[in-house]
């Protein structure tokens, strides 16, 4: 898996109920756990550069239809968090290096993970949420 | 004196749920009658939980309904407005929660509900659920500043706090009996207005 370009971006789909108004919760960039309790390969993530478009927003609609087709539930309500590669790396290493990778699913070319901080899967989370650089409603 | 009232619930309809009685009923005992006026608000707002069709209901979202409904039930009665806006927020995200395919641990929903009624005295936070079905509510103060504790029904709840230290921010994780928090919180310097 490929490393994604430091002056690229990604988004991170949040959920409405991990969200108070305008405030989004850290918890949000946490790993999760798998039913073995073991975590998560990494954040799931999604490419920006790859849609080619001018802007952010222009990405979201047809980044909402790749995941809607992968069977993911897109609320209305919910947002998508814009974060820049190298940002997100530099608040991360205040506690680990963390990795960000293509991770090309053959229904989502976009797809992207956020590697490496298991054992500080808070910590990074916290950081993480720091450098959100804007959120974008999921449904215009 | 003691009062009771029953009402029929929203019908849950599956073939691994089921109820042994169609009516859930509430009873508690207070000095002075509730005004029927406070009782019926409750039940519209108790009510408001449970308009989702549960074809795919199971024990746990069964259980996680139950504690919401006591938690609604609790708060609202708590004679603090505070707790009602809670009351009022807890509704809505078991119904974000349901209509995004995540679910709220009950045992969360228990220990939020407990340490809410305990201290009527502290700010409304921001209340949200994380990805592990968790409850977590945050006071923000400003960039670097404020504190978060996690309701993860065990006796040790997650506390995430940060505070400016001169140019510095100082940041905290650690675990604490949740009664413990407050004061351990506000002995490094958190605030909960």
């Amino acid at each position: 898996m490929a490393d994604l370009e430091d002056f690229h971006h990604f988004f991170r789909h949040i959920k409405k109920s991990w969200m108070d108004g305008d405030f989004v919760d850290p918890a949000a960039f946490r790993l999760a756990k798998k039913k073995d309790d073991q975590f998560e390969d990494g954040l799931s993530i999604n490419w920006l550069e790859y849609f080619e478009k001018s802007s952010p927003q222009e990405a979201i609609a047809p980044l909402r239809q790749i995941l809607e087709n992968k069977g993911r539930k897109v609320g209305g309500e919910s947002k998508f968090a814009l974060l820049n590669v190298e940002a997100a790396k530099a608040a991360a290493s205040r506690y680990i290096a963390i990795a960000i990778v293509h991770d090309e699913e053959k229904e989502d070319p976009s797809h992207a993970l956020v590697t490496g901080y298991n054992t500080h899967n808070d910590q990074v989370a916290e950081e993480l949420s720091k450098v959100v650089i804007d959120t974008y409603p999921a449904k215009l | 004196m003691e009062a009771r009232m029953s009402y029929q619930l929203e019908p849950i309809t599956s073939a691994n749920t089921s109820l042994s009685d169609s009516y859930f009923t509430v009873t508690y005992s207070r000095d002075v009658p509730i005004p029927e006026a406070q009782l019926v608000e409750l039940i519209q707002r108790a009510k408001r939980i449970a308009p989702i069709s549960f074809d795919n209901a199971i024990d746990p979202d069964y259980s996680s309904k139950q504690k919401i409904f006591d938690a609604v039930k609790d708060l609202y009665l708590s004679n603090n407005s505070r707790n009602r806006q809670i009351a009022d927020r807890l509704i809505s995200l078991h119904r974000d929660a349901l209509a995004e395919d995540e679910h709220i641990d009950p045992n969360s929903i228990s220990q939020f509900a407990e340490f809410f009624l305990s201290y009527g005295h502290i700010g409304l936070p921001k209340i949200t659920l994380t990805p592990d079905g968790t409850l977590r509510v945050r006071w923000l103060h400003g960039p670097g500043n404020f504190i978060a504790i996690e309701f993860a029904g065990k006796p040790l709840a997650k506390v995430v706090l940060e505070l400016p230290r001169g140019d510095e921010t100082a940041q905290y994780f650690f675990s604490e009996p949740i009664e413990k928090v407050i004061p351990v919180a506000r002995a490094i310097g958190a605030s909960f207005a």
